[in-house]
Formats: structure tokens, C-alpha cells, sequence
């Protein structure tokens, strides 16, 4: 809730309200979100942002599912929500008066390339400290263009730091990259004892790491699904088709299973040598989270 | 299976008090009296009116019907609001 008093006078009514209801609510107080414009514009939305991921995160990985419901507030700040909530992946619903039903806004095609800005991390926490104006010009030459979009100057301290949207950015940033980014343990890739796959009939070669892949394709795709840290292991399953590739190197999505012990999402490697299928194990409940990253089909 | 509602807040509530009273406490919302609100909430509930108490209510509640529809989960939820 912002800081003014119309919000602190209406607390006492929900909470009265949502408790006869048997609904717990806890409240938590934007600072500087208020009727003043600049602390409204400096610390009131990099406080909301800041809050809001807090919250968010604390849930993460919990039995409990998240969800933002943007329907009153500031304009600015309900925008800022819907946009944290969205490159989170947590569901966001509204209401207006004239349609006096909820609406689930759809999720925007917005996520972060982690392995890009990983390279620029350092200047993300640069201008989070803040950096005087006279070093500014020779970090931002050295950064990507749209960066100093993110960045205002704040003229108490005489110093750049992160405004609300890169700090949307920035934290968002480092919980992908919490969930996204593992090193890659070449072991990850396997075939079952006994099992033969496209490339034992094709070239002879037994499969029982990521480095045996003898093509370079198949290899960077797997790759870069085994940067996830929510995936476990790709095992290589029986079924493959010899020779009815048609040149072109993708991963095609097949079902995702999720009612069994094992979480996995089935993908079908299509390559110049033919057809082979892959089972992705991953936790628990990151079935959706794995299709949503890769697509249906991805390309080396 | 919890489920948390994170909620921006505004100002509907006071604004609907106010309007059914006829804008009679002008502008200054938080001037409103305390027994004024309450009656105004008793009264919608009485009238199982309550989507029309505030807009954060309303699509709270929409939410909370939504999801128990969805994963049938009516007991054991918490609910967060901001």
C-alpha cells in the first residue's frame, strides 16, 4: 500500500473485512509512494519494486502460489507491478468497473536473456551504489545503448543510480539468473544401459555423456538446455528414426509428463542423421517453466 | 496448495463511501467518519452487495472464487494483501 493517509485509514476496514472471511492479510507500506511527485519518481517506485520481489521471491519455490491483482493504486505503480509481475511469471489480474469482472491480463512475450546481461552484471551493481557523473560517461560508453535508460540522476546525492525500471531490471535479472544459469555437468547427458540410440546405428557411437554427441548442432542445443539449474538430466530414450531428418537441426516439443514420480518433457531431436527422442527431467513442477523457456521448437 | 494475493491499493473505498453520501465530505477522504464507513460496509453485506464495497474487494474476492475453481483448493489457503 502507498504511503498516504486514505490507504492507512482504509487498512483498518479490510483487514476487519477480509478477516470475517477467514482471510489473513498483512499489509506492507511503500515508502515515499505518495502525492510527492519527486519522491514518488526517486524512491517510491524503486521501493515498490524492491518490495515486491521481496515478496515474490520468499515464495518462490514454496508450495504457495503468487499472484498480483492490480486493480487499484496509482497508475504508475500498477503499471510497474503488472511489469514485475510478468517478468516473473506470476499470474496478474484486474479489474475495471464498467466490466465489474475479473480480467487475467496474458502474459507479454517479455523475459530476460540472462546469458547476454550476465556479461554487464557489473554495471548493474555499479549503479545500484551509485556512480558520480564524471565515471558515468566511461561506463556507459562500454555498455549496451538501452542502458542509459535505466539510470537517473539523483541530484541530493549527485550521483546515477538505478531508477525504477532498471531497477526492475536488475532484480529480475538476478533471480533468473538464480534459477537459470548452472554450469554444465557434461554427465547431465545419458542413454539407459542397454538402450541404442540414432547415433550408435548412424556412426557407431555410444552415447553415455554430452561430449559423445558427435553432432555440433544437437550438442549446442542440448547445451543450452542444461544451463537451466532446474533441469536434472536428459536421458536419451529408445525411440529414434534413422535417416528421415531433413537437414535442419531443432528440437521439437512432444508432451510434458508431470502425474508421475519423475517431472520430464519429452522433446524429439530432428538432425541431418535422423530422429531421436529425449526425456528432460526436471524439478519437481517445472514442466510449464522448461516449455515457456525453450518453446515448442528451438534451434541451435 | 497457499495462495498469496499481493494487492495495490487505492483510494475505492473511501471514494464509494464518499459517493453514496453524496460527495458531503468533499475532496478530504480521510476526513470521513469512522461509523459512516462501518455503515456503509454493513449495509452492503446485509444486501450481499459486497463487489460494490471497493474495487480491491471486489476483484479480490474474484480472484480468491477464480482460483479455488481452478485448483479446488478451499481450505488451507492464506491469503497476502498489500
Amino acid at each position: 500500500m502507498s504511503e498516504t493517509p486514505e490507504t492507512r485509514k482504509e487498512l483498518l476496514y479490510f483487514k476487519q473485512f477480509f478477516g470475517e472471511f477467514g482471510i489473513q492479510v498483512k499489509e506492507t507500506i511503500i515508502y515515499g509512494l505518495k502525492y510527492t511527485e519527486n519522491q514518488f519518481k526517486l524512491s517510491g517506485l524503486r521501493s515498490l519494486v524492491t518490495q515486491l520481489t521481496e515478496i515474490i521471491d520468499h515464495y518462490k519455490n514454496t508450495s504457495t502460489e503468487v499472484v498480483m491483482n492490480v486493480t487499484g493504486g496509482f497508475k504508475a505503480e500498477t503499471a510497474y507491478a503488472t511489469v514485475l509481475a510478468q517478468l516473473r511469471r506470476v499470474r496478474v489480474f484486474y479489474i475495471y468497473e464498467t466490466f465489474n469482472e475479473i480480467v487475467e491480463l496474458p502474459y507479454l512475450p517479455l523475459s530476460l536473456d540472462v546469458d547476454y546481461w550476465n556479461h554487464y552484471e557489473y554495471a548493474f551493481e555499479l549503479f545500484d551504489k551509485g556512480v558520480t557523473n564524471e565515471k558515468k560517461e566511461s561506463f556507459l560508453c562500454r555498455l549496451p545503448h538501452g542502458f542509459r535508460y535505466l539510470i537517473f540522476l539523483d541530484p541530493l546525492e549527485a550521483k546515477w543510480f538505478l531508477n525504477p525500471a532498471g531497477e526492475t531490471f536488475y532484480l529480475s535479472y538476478l533471480s533468473e539468473k538464480e534459477v537459470y544459469l548452472q554450469t554444465i555437468d557434461q554427465k547431465k547427458v545419458f542413454k539407459k544401459n542397454r538402450e541404442t540410440t540414432l547415433w550408435d546405428k548412424t556412426r557407431n557411437v555410444h552415447i553415455n555423456t554430452l561430449t559423445d554427441i558427435p553432432d555440433a548442432k544437437v550438442k549446442s542445443v542440448l547445451r543450452r538446455v542444461l544451463k537451466f539449474s532446474f533441469v536434472k538430466k536428459i536421458e536419451l530414450v529408445d525411440y529414434h528414426r534413422v535417416g528421415s531428418g531433413r537437414g535442419e537441426t531443432y528440437l521439437k516439443f512432444k508432451r510434458k509428463v508431470s502425474n508421475q514420480p519423475s517431472h520430464y518433457v519429452q522433446y524429439q531431436i530432428h538432425c541431418v542423421d535422423g530422429v531421436q527422442n529425449i526425456n528432460i527431467l526436471v524439478e519437481r513442477g517445472f514442466c510449464d517453466e522448461l516449455v515457456f523457456m525453450l518453446g515448442k521448437k528451438v534451434y541451435p | 496448495m497457499g495462495i498469496n494475493i499481493i494487492t495495490t491499493m487505492g483510494t475505492s473505498l473511501l471514494s464509494n463511501v464518499n459517493r453514496a453520501n453524496r460527495f458531503e465530505f468533499g475532496k478530504d477522504l480521510t476526513q470521513i467518519p469512522h461509523h459512516v464507513i462501518s455503515e456503509f460496509m454493513k449495509q452492503k453485506r446485509k444486501e450481499k452487495r459486497e463487489y460494490e464495497i471497493s474495487a480491491e474487494i471486489n476483484s479480490t474476492l474474484q480472484i480468491i472464487e477464480k482460483l479455488r475453481r481452478e485448483k479446488k483448493t478451499s481450505k488451507n489457503n492464506s491469503f497476502y494483501f498489500e
